[in-house]
Formats: C-alpha cells, sequence, structure tokens
C-alpha cells in the first residue's frame, strides 16, 4: 500500500515555544505556533499556505523541513516518519525533499561561489556521488533554472535577486528531491522577475513531476502556482481546497476578509465603509 | 495664477557632476488634496523622487532641473528653511514603522515632538493634540495611551502612529514611501483607507509610492509609472489602467498574478505568467534611446535611435493629460 | 596584485604594517646579532646619552639601550602573540559554541566570561604569578586568560546574527550539523571581525606585558623587556630620561601601530566594501 500514500502528509502537527516567565515564580507562557494541523500533498501536485505574519505558516514550513521538531504529530514524507527517524536516517530521507527560502540575499553564503553553494547538499546527502558525477550534477541544476554553466565560478553578490532565487533553486534541485518546501520564494522579487520565477517553478514541476509545499502571504501568487491552498490563522488551517474553489467560493470569514483586502488594479477607488466596522490592527 | 504646490519641471539627479543620472528629467504637478500614485519596481527611482523632494539626497547627488514647492526651489534653499518646510509643511510616512519610530521614546511625545518644535508649542499643548491624533489614526484611549512605546504596538498600529506623527503640524504635503509593504494584507486595506481618508479631511496632497498596482488603483487619483529614472506613461488612474498605453506599465500589470487568466481545462498545463524578459538597465549603462526599448516585446527600429519625451495621447487632455514616453503606444486595454 | 594595491592604497594599514614589520624584524634580527650585546653590563659606560656608538644610550649599567630595545621586541611581541592566540584559541570556540547550541550552554559560556570580566586582568596575573611565580611564559598566560572571554563575546555576538540566516537553514537542509556550519558558514563570515579584534588584542597585550614587567610580574632579570627596562628607568628620570623615553616611544609606536592595522583592516576586511570593488 506504499504507493498510495501521499508524498507528504502532516498529521496533527503541533509545535509550541516557550515564552520568558512573566516573573519568577509564574509558569511558563507557550506561544502555540501550530496548533494541530493535517494535510496532504499528492505527488506532481502543489500546496499552498496562505496566511498572515504570525499565524504559524513558517513554523509549519520549518517542520516539514526537519529543521524543528514538532512537540505532537507527525510529518511523514513518503510514508516515513521524519523525526521518528535516527540522524543517518534523517540524512538520508533529506535527499526527497530540499527547501528554497524567501530573502535571496540572505540564503546563499556571501564567501561560498556558486559551485560550492550547489556542492553542500549534493556531497552532504549523497556522498556516493563522485567528483564527475558533481561537475555533471552542477551543470545539470544551473541549466534546469536557465543559468550559464559559468556561473559556477562566481559569487552571490554578482547576481541580481532574481538569479539568486534561481541558484537557490538550483542548489534546492540538485540531489533531484519530490518535494521543495518554499517559504515565500518571491515575496522579495520585483513585479516582473517574480514572474520569471513563478514561470521557472511551474516549468520544473511539469518536467521533473515535483511538488511544492509553497508558502506565502500572497494571495495572487498563490493563485497562480498552486493546485490546492490551505488557509491559515493563529496556528490552524481554516479552510483547505482546490485553489480555484476557495478563491471563487470562500467560505470560510477569514479566507472571505483576506481575499477581500488584497488590493486589485482596476477596483477604482477603494470602498471606504468596509474598514470603519474593523478593530484596529 | 498661484503656483503649484508641488511641481518638478524636468528634475534630474546625478550621482556627482556629470556623472550617472538617476533621475532623468521627471516633470510632475501636485495640487492640494489629490493623490497622485508612483508605481515602480525597485531601481527605477521612486523613493529618490521622495528623498529628493525632502532634501534629503546623500551629498554627493546633483539636483538640476526644477523642483519647487509653493513657487520656492527647493534646492536653493539654505538648509535652515528646508528644515522648517520638513515635518512642518512636508511630511513623509516610511515604510518601515519599526525602525522609523524611536524605541526609547513614548509614542505621545513622538507625535508632540514636531508641534513643539515647528509650531512651538509647550509639552501639555502638544501632547493634548497628541492624544486627539491618536484618537483619529484609530488609536483611542485608554487602550492607547500616549504613553506606550513602539515595542507594545502591533506593525499596524505603528504605521498609524506614524500617520499620526506626519499629519501632527498639518503639512501640505504628504509622502508615503511604500507605507504598507511591511503589513498584512488585512491591515494594509485599513492602513490605506486611513490615508484616504486624511486626505479628505485636512486637503494635503498625497504622494503615494509604491510597486503594487492594486495599492495605487485603490488609492491614487492619477497615477505616473516610472522605470529606469523616468516617467514612462501618466494620467488619471483609470484613464492609465484603462489603456497600458506604455508596454512596460501593460508588461508590469502582466507579469502580476492579477493578469493570470486562471481558466484552464483539467489536464492542461498551468498557464504562465508574462513575465518581462532581461532585468532594469543599471543606471550606468542606460541606453541613449528608450530606456525599455531592450525589454520590449513590441521594440522597432526607431526605438533603438530615440529616447521618447512624454507626449499627450488625446488632443484635448483636460487639466490631467494622459502622457506616455513612447513611439509606438499600445491601442489599450489589459489584454495582451 | 588587487591585494596589494588595497593595502596601499590605505594609509593606515600601510603604516600599520609597516610598523609592525618594523617590531617584528627587529625581533628577529635581534636572535643573530645586535649592535652591543644586550646584557653586557660595562659600568664604566653608564648613563650615556644617545651617541654614535650607542644609538639610543646606556643604562645604569652601561647596557646598551638600542640593543636591549631590539631584544625587548622580541620578548613584547612572543608574549602579546602568545595571549591571544590563547585568547582565540580557546575564546573562539567557545563563543562558537555559544551561539550555536544557545540556551543554557550560552547562558553558562557568558556567565564565565562576565566572571573572568569582573577580575580585573592585573589581579588574574597576580594570582596566576602567585600561584606559578614570575616569568614571562606564565605572563603570557596570565594575559591570555583576560583574552579567552574578550574573543567568546566577540565571537559569540557575531555569529548569532548569522545563525538567523537563511543560508544556515539551507545548509541544515542538506544535512549539515551544527559544527559543519560553524566551521564553513559562521567563522568564515565572522573572520574579518576575529582578525581585527586580534590587532586590538594584540595591542593590548603588548601593554599588559610591559604593565606586568613594570610591576616585577613579567620578564626576570636580566632578560630585556620593554616594560621593565621603563620601570628601571624610573630612578634616573630626572637625570637621564633617555632610560625612559626609548623604550616608552617603542610602546607607543608598536601600539599605535597595531592600532592603525586594526583600522585598516577593519575597512579591508568588511564584505561591504570589498563588494564595491
Amino acid at each position: 500500500m506504499r504507493t498510495a500514500a501521499p508524498l507528504l502528509e502532516v498529521r496533527d502537527l503541533v509545535r509550541e515555544y516557550p515564552l520568558p516567565r512573566p516573573s519568577l515564580f509564574a509558569p511558563r507562557p507557550v506561544l502555540r505556533a501550530v496548533r494541530g494541523v493535517s494535510l496532504t500533498l499528492a505527488a506532481g501536485s502543489s500546496l499552498g499556505i496562505v496566511g498572515e505574519s504570525g499565524c504559524g505558516k513558517s513554523t509549519l514550513a520549518r517542520c516539514v523541513m526537519g529543521l524543528e521538531r514538532p512537540q505532537g504529530g507527525q510529518v511523514l514524507i513518503d510514508g516515513e516518519d521524519i523525526y521518528a527517524l535516527s540522524r543517518a536516517g534523517l540524512r538520508r530521507a533529506r535527499v526527497k525533499f530540499q527547501a528554497v527560502f524567501q530573502d535571496p540575499y540572505g540564503s546563499l553564503d556571501p564567501r561560498h561561489d556558486v559551485r560550492r553553494i550547489l556542492l553542500e547538499p549534493l556531497a552532504s546527502l549523497q556522498p556516493e556521488t563522485g567528483r564527475a558525477e558533481h561537475a555533471s550534477r552542477i551543470a545539470e541544476a544551473l541549466e534546469a533554472v536557465g543559468l550559464p554553466a559559468e556561473a559556477a565560478g562566481r559569487y552571490p553578490h554578482e547576481f541580481s535577486g532574481g538569479q539568486r532565487q534561481r541558484i537557490a533553486m538550483a542548489r534546492a534541485l540538485i540531489t533531484r528531491p519530490a518535494l521543495i518546501v518554499a517559504d515565500e520564494p518571491v515575496s522579495a522579487l520585483d513585479v516582473s522577475i517574480q514572474a520569471q520565477v513563478l514561470n521557472l517553478m511551474m516549468d520544473l514541476q511539469e518536467r521533473l513531476g515535483l511538488s511544492y509545499l509553497f508558502i506565502s502571504h500572497d494571495l495572487g501568487v498563490v493563485r497562480a502556482i498552486t493546485d490546492r491552498v490551505a488557509v491559515m490563522q493563529a496556528g490552524k488551517i481554516v479552510e483547505e481546497g482546490p485553489t480555484g474553489e476557495v478563491f471563487a467560493h470562500p467560505r470560510h470569514a477569514y479566507t472571505r476578509r483576506l481575499i477581500e483586502s488584497a488590493p486589485k488594479p482596476f477596483s477604482g477607488r477603494r470602498r471606504r465603509a468596509r474598514a470603519a466596522q474593523e478593530a484596529p490592527a | 495664477m498661484s503656483a503649484p504646490l508641488l511641481e518638478l519641471d524636468g528634475l534630474t539627479v546625478a550621482l556627482g557632476t556629470g556623472g550617472v543620472e538617476l533621475l532623468s528629467g521627471l516633470s510632475l504637478v501636485l495640487e492640494r488634496g489629490e493623490r497622485l500614485g508612483l508605481v515602480g519596481e525597485s531601481g527605477s527611482g521612486k523613493s529618490l523622487t521622495a528623498l529628493a523632494i525632502m532634501g534629503l539626497l546623500p551629498e554627493q547627488m546633483r539636483v538640476s532641473g526644477g523642483l519647487r514647492f509653493k513657487g520656492d526651489d527647493l534646492p536653493a534653499l539654505p538648509e535652515e528653511r528646508m528644515r522648517r518646510l520638513r515635518g512642518r509643511r512636508i511630511a513623509m510616512i516610511f515604510q518601515e514603522p519599526m525602525t522609523a519610530l524611536n524605541p526609547v521614546m513614548s509614542i505621545g511625545a513622538q507625535i508632540a515632538e514636531g508641534r513643539r518644535l515647528h509650531l512651538g508649542e509647550g509639552r501639555a499643548e502638544a501632547e493634548a493634540v497628541a492624544r486627539r491624533l491618536l484618537d483619529r489614526v484609530g488609536l483611542p484611549g485608554p487602550r492607547f495611551d500616549p504613553g506606550l512605546y513602539p515595542h507594545q504596538l502591533s506593525g499596524g498600529q505603528r504605521q498609524r502612529v506614524m500617520i499620526a506623527m506626519a499629519v501632527a503640524c498639518g503639512p501640505d504635503l504628504l509622502i508615503a514611501d511604500e507605507p504598507t509593504t511591511a503589513l498584512d494584507v488585512t491591515v494594509q486595506a485599513q492602513i490605506l483607507d486611513l490615508l484616504d481618508e486624511i486626505v479628505e479631511e485636512t486637503g494635503a496632497a498625497l504622494l503615494l509610492i509604491t510597486h503594487d498596482l492594486g495599492v495605487v488603483s485603490e488609492t491614487a487619483d492619477r497615477i505616473a509609472v516610472m522605470y529606469a529614472g523616468r516617467i514612462l506613461e501618466t494620467g488619471p488612474t483609470e484613464k492609465v489602467f484603462a489603456r497600458m498605453a506604455h508596454p512596460y506599465a501593460h508588461g508590469l500589470f502582466a507579469a502580476s498574478p492579477y493578469g493570470l487568466d486562471l481558466r484552464r481545462a483539467p489536464g492542461e498545463p498551468r498557464p504562465r505568467l508574462k513575465a518581462i524578459p532581461g532585468m532594469v538597465p543599471d543606471p550606468a549603462r542606460r541606453p541613449a534611446h528608450c530606456v525599455f526599448a531592450e525589454r520590449c516585446a513590441s521594440v522597432q527600429a526607431d526605438c533603438l535611435r530615440i529616447s521618447p519625451p512624454l507626449k499627450p495621447l488625446e488632443a484635448e487632455g483636460g487639466r490631467w493629460p494622459h502622457l506616455v514616453a513612447c513611439l509606438h503606444p499600445r491601442a489599450g486595454g489589459a489584454a495582451p | 596584485m588587487s591585494l596589494l594595491r588595497a593595502v596601499l592604497g590605505s594609509r593606515n594599514l600601510t603604516i600599520g604594517l609597516v610598523v609592525l614589520l618594523l617590531a617584528a624584524g627587529m625581533a628577529v634580527v635581534s636572535e643573530f646579532w645586535t649592535p652591543w650585546p644586550p646584557y653586557a653590563m660595562r659600568i664604566r659606560d653608564k648613563l650615556q646619552g644617545p651617541s654614535l656608538a650607542h644609538w639610543f644610550g646606556t643604562d645604569n649599567f652601561g647596557r646598551d639601550i638600542f640593543s636591549m630595545i631590539m631584544a625587548g621586541a622580541r620578548n613584547s611581541l612572543e608574549v602579546a602573540l602568545t595571549a591571544v592566540a590563547v585568547g582565540m584559541g580557546l575564546g573562539v570556540p567557545l563563543g562558537a559554541l555559544a551561539a550555536a547550541r544557545g540556551g543554557w550552554i550560552d547562558g553558562f559560556v557568558m556567565r564565565l566570561s562576565d566572571l573572568a570580566f569582573a577580575f580585573p586582568a592585573l589581579l588574574t596575573a597576580v594570582i596566576v604569578t602567585a600561584i606559578f611565580g614570575p616569568s614571562a611564559t606564565n605572563a603570557m598566560i596570565a594575559i591570555g586568560i583576560f583574552n579567552i572571554p574578550v574573543f567568546a563575546r566577540v565571537t559569540r555576538g557575531a555569529a548569532m546574527g548569522l545563525w538567523k540566516r537563511d543560508y544556515v537553514l539551507a545548509a541544515r537542509c542538506a544535512g549539515l550539523g551544527d559544527a559543519a556550519i560553524t566551521w564553513r558558514h559562521i567563522l568564515p563570515n565572522i573572520n574579518h571581525v576575529l582578525i581585527v579584534q586580534a590587532t586590538i588584542q594584540f595591542a593590548l597585550a603588548v601593554v599588559a606585558e610591559a604593565g606586568l614587567s613594570y610591576v616585577g610580574l613579567g620578564a626576570q632579570p636580566p632578560q630585556a623587556s620593554w616594560g621593565k627596562m621603563l620601570s628601571d628607568s624610573q630612578t634616573y628620570i630626572y637625570g637621564a630620561p633617555h632610560l625612559a623615553i626609548f623604550p616608552g616611544l617603542a610602546i607607543t609606536i608598536t601600539v599605535l601601530g597595531l592600532n592603525l592595522l586594526g583600522d585598516g583592516l577593519r575597512d579591508l576586511l568588511d564584505p561591504r566594501v570589498r563588494r564595491r570593488r
């Protein structure tokens, strides 16, 4: 029955952070960042997580990336609970899932050239690959993201924001993963460059059969790239469904408010009455 | 006829004398009570324009061309008089309410500071005004005491404090540089509404700088689309959006997810966004011809010879004509 | 080539480097040659002013001051270098560990360094020498101990910010552990901070060595040391001021040079400045 298992399954995930004690003898309050989230992602498809800052979407992403052990629940990748694995087991499993981060300036070590950046996950996660294979895999990854082979010898500061996100994408692809967790991958980019990177992600998905867990605050971006979308609020998923369906007929009040608040061209001067009844945020 | 509130007349900003041009010949007029949206991507020069108006450009930048506020030539004003304008007549709202507020000063004191400095009010008087301003921007007492500190507020609340600070002295011109970019969408909507109301009530002019077409569309009466230090298209918001005569203005819209038609039959590949190929040219390597020519899908031979000036699209432009800097303006519509 | 041009382009760096090379050169040469044997007393020639034979004059035992300064350079630099090496060798790993692990380990390391800071450097030195006896070696250890918390703090402070960077998260996604991340991503990105701190500590160590020798806890006679020379000159400060002036100048110039070197290096190594090339 393993073939029937979804690529990614998150079950009742709980992640809490202890906060400083308000006074010496008071119990430690906890920040419940993710409070019982369950979701599934089928191979070859993309699932968007939308929500506002502090809703827990980035914490959820880090839990799925295997970077933060949750207090409760499971993260299953290919049916394997990644937090039940040994250190070596998790390392082997990481080949299957990689990550892309938001900040194109902070996600690449400024002291490493592109070759070294791309080599890091490959050498660490697939040590059996030899020197010859390294070179061919680097060339393959650069080609996949539309960068010239010479890029390998250059440093991050020689590239623009959009090109850096391509490098980050190449780094994520080099182990030939099935799942890519992308946390706000285009939020720091200008619209015209954002479109280039989103198109690249769609191309790669079709060509390589990738799956994306795509975290974003931007409804438009999520609408463009995902098959299904989950709306998160205060650590919980309040609505989940096919992207087109959720945007056309939002069921939860919060989803409706999110969609309504997003500014749109052609809407004309905004209707004022709406905001008047809302509490100041 | 009296001088306009703000007039940019071929404003040019260069790095050093005769050096690289960062802004090239910007012309704009802004009157009280108007909302003008300045849209562009990073490197377009939109924030630099704001700094030029505020007289806060770095030392090594040289300003030429006209930059007048109520008829006064701003670059020629002595720093002393410029200081009296800043905060009093021209106020600015920044993107990051976290860093734009002083963390060790109470919000009431920060709002009152401008009035004490510019209007010579006493502490008690100015703080009473601060209380009223906090009420006005949607931070009512007793929950929002003027004695609170910035870290005790959320991002949206801090941006409200910034707005209260900006309007404290009753300025004629409000410059808002990406005022909602750091905020969540639901909060953004509220802040835009607040800005809108403030303009309505005080009759100040608003220069709204943003990269978001949706934000300008919902807030501005007129817009100016900037690219590589120039204005490529400007006019009343509805007219510009209806026509998008400049290929860049249209490209910007088409590249955003708003421009995407999401309908597709099952099994069909996902529709792609219409990305603009290439990158914004480096200021030192801007071409002498049309700055957008290299990235333009409908580029023609003459585009590579001439740098087109802003020209009216219709003979009868009215008070605010629809201008475009393109030799072959698009016929119109959001569709490609 | 471009490195050489960058070095020569900075006045601070050039001056600092020249001073340091001069001091180091004197120290090395003193091993093989000095104008006069630095420890040979010739009472007949005592307290002479500067002359062609004795460039910096002679001291109360008739020893050639220039030769002693050369020999003292070796002692000063050796003590300072060892002290900085001890401080870095223990302080940097401790600081890196605190930044990588956070939590109670961080708290423990930082409280430990607070404790070390709470003792004045001289007191630390007095304790060390009280236990192990006064000598140049023990001076090195004493000054080195004082350097440990300095480097631990600087390392931790600079590293903390980097641990929040996305490239560190990416490295963790690549399966790297804390030690590998520290080695590959953290240390290379803070080395400019550490190098600059090292030059500052080096300068302070030169002064500290002089101070310890001055109060008799450092180099022991007949071993030459700038600080020792300074303290020996006290009695003659009115009659033969050159006894104090020359070692004093040696200390001042070396420390000034090291500070200029630190300033220059900070500018040279700052990635933001370098990127603007």
